[in-house]
């Protein structure tokens, strides 16, 4: 199946019972698949009539204790911004799926990883943060969006799959029968119907003084708590490596065929690194490995972004670099060989 | 001239037509197939704007190992359905690789003397319509490709073109699974030794 059907299947199996999405390429065959499937799973499906009005749905629906989703493509994800930031200050789980093309504007369908910073710093307005994570093939398009769910309820937040066109439009093999239902999460700030125990209620407006602060501690608080417990990324060949490639997502595929060449293509043992979670952000892993290789190349589908929080990680421990594409271009392997090549050769 | 053992190694493929010629069935039907005999597969198609009278492509990997990228750089074997694909990648190949090509639109010119490829020539569009159905040109070349290159069972494809064509589709199972034969047939005629 496609990486967008992967998401959508993923999500149903994680216990989504509400979706609500605008069209938009390269991500339509989620909403595709969800009109087709989730009514007949005991959910809701609605095509919205705009972006805003999907995101502020899932406000409605988290609200009302439903595990639910949304997805878009950039541009349509700058649409929901306002909404994320409502959901993360009143602390709603809700998942958003964003199968990233090409900027800035209306740019083009092509595959990008240009929303970076947008995912990774919150986005809107506000002090907060989502839980973002990175599938690199159509298996992780099911299973990190099914992750996104837990982590989702878990915190109390959104949590975002930030995938691009590449990873969302093609097909590979996937397995998806260990994708089980999950245990439910308990949710005693739900608004379920207040007959037999006090109201609650669910607000992201604090308008006594001293109290906005207080609640700005106490999700600073679960945001470092995440940052301990949730980074995720997966190392290839960095125990031995003389230089480090960071890459995430359809970069991260094409570095890894360039780890498998035989070394006398490249220069010496070349490893990589690459983020899952692109927020919490390997930073200790990165800097560990940046005490003992002799560089840092960085990948990326975009005018240099992650490379940023690699040079935070790294802290001038070796020099880092940065290959880039953009404008919905793809970096092949042959390029990433060369530039090792070029800069370490 | 040998090909690559498909059975064994990584293959990379590339192909290409214009939109309605059944491009992506032909890569989906390639997958599916090999996918039913335990290999591992990527299918990365062109998207979006170009359609319907624009061309149409697709990177098909199929290895007995885990894939990495999905990207076709130099195609081990290209399967080419008309004259602006052919243009567009008739230099995406490796030295050694095969060319499998519908010789009803595409005019190879000097390409075999210029070009170290096996050229499978197909006329395929006018095979599909002495079956009936000008469409299956691309079964006919699947076909003429499997044949070539062993990378999977026909049973296999014909197992995937009845998964892949069900309800209103399915009363066109018929003409594709002749298109396989006959795919099958030219390309064990060209391939004989003379």
């Amino acid at each position: 199946m496609s990486g967008n059907e992967a998401a959508a299947e993923g999500a149903m199996r994680a216990g989504c019972r509400f979706y609500a999405g605008y069209p938009i390429t390269p991500q339509n065959e989620i909403i595709a698949y969800m009109a087709d499937h989730l009514p007949l799973r005991g959910g809701v499906f609605v095509q919205a009539e705009s972006e805003l009005a999907a995101i502020n749905m899932l406000y409605g629906a988290s609200a009302a204790g439903v595990r639910c989703m949304t997805s878009s493509s950039s541009p349509g994800v700058s649409l929901k911004q306002e909404g994320i930031s409502y959901l993360a200050g009143s602390e709603l789980p809700a998942v958003i799926v964003n199968i990233s093309r090409a900027g800035p504007g209306l740019g083009d369908i092509g595959p990008s990883q240009g929303d970076y910073f947008q995912t990774t710093r919150g986005g809107g307005h506000g002090d907060y943060r989502c839980p973002a994570l990175a599938p690199s093939t159509v298996q992780e398009m099911a299973e990190f969006t099914y992750l996104a769910f837990e982590l989702a309820d878990t915190y109390r937040n959104p949590v975002v799959v930030q995938g691009d066109g590449m990873v969302g439009q093609m097909m590979e093999p996937v397995a998806l029968d260990h994708l089980r239902p999950p245990r439910p999460h308990q949710k005693p700030w739900a608004l379920t119907g207040a007959a037999g125990r006090p109201r609650n209620i669910v607000r992201s407006f604090r308008g006594v003084k001293g109290e906005l602060e207080k609640h700005n501690i106490k999700l600073q608080e679960k945001y470092d708590e995440i940052k301990r417990t949730e980074v995720r990324c997966v190392k290839i060949a960095c125990e031995e490596a003389d230089v480090l490639v960071v890459a995430y997502g359809t970069c991260a595929r094409i570095a890894r065929e360039v780890i498998a060449w035989p070394p006398r293509r490249l220069p010496g043992r070349v490893g990589l690194l690459r983020p899952v979670t692109l927020w919490p952000f390997p930073c200790r892993q990165i800097a560990e490995l940046a005490e003992r290789v002799r560089g840092v190349l960085t990948v990326e589908m975009n005018a240099g972004q992650m490379v940023e929080d690699v040079r935070l990680a790294v802290e001038g421990r070796c020099p880092v670099h940065l290959l880039r594409r953009m404008g919905g271009a793809v970096p092949t392997a042959r390029e990433i060989a060369d530039k090792l090549v070029a800069l370490f050769g | 001239m040998s090909l690559k053992d498909s059975t064994r190694e990584v293959h990379r493929i590339i192909i290409a037509g214009f939109g309605g010629q059944g491009v992506l069935t032909l890569g989906r039907l390639l997958c599916m197939s090999a996918m039913s005999e335990g290999k591992e597969v990527t299918y990365l198609p062109s998207y979006g704007s170009e359609v319907r009278g624009g061309t149409a492509n697709c990177h098909v990997v199929i290895s007995p190992d885990q894939i990495f990228s999905p990207f076709v750089e130099k195609a081990d074997s290209l399967i080419i359905l008309n004259r602006a694909s052919f243009e567009r990648f008739r230099d995406a190949i490796r030295p050694g690789g095969l060319l499998v090509v519908n010789t009803s639109l595409v005019e190879l010119g000097d390409y075999e003397s210029t070009h170290q490829v096996t050229v499978l020539p197909v006329p395929a569009t006018e095979q599909a319509a002495e079956l009936g159905n000008v469409l299956v040109g691309n079964v006919l070349l699947l076909g003429a490709f499997r044949k070539a290159t062993g990378i999977c069972c026909r049973k296999s494809v014909e197992q995937a073109i009845r998964q892949l064509l069900t309800g209103r589709k399915s009363r066109d199972i018929e003409v594709n699974q002749k298109a396989l034969e006959r795919g099958t047939q030219l390309a064990a005629e060209l391939l004989q030794p003379k």
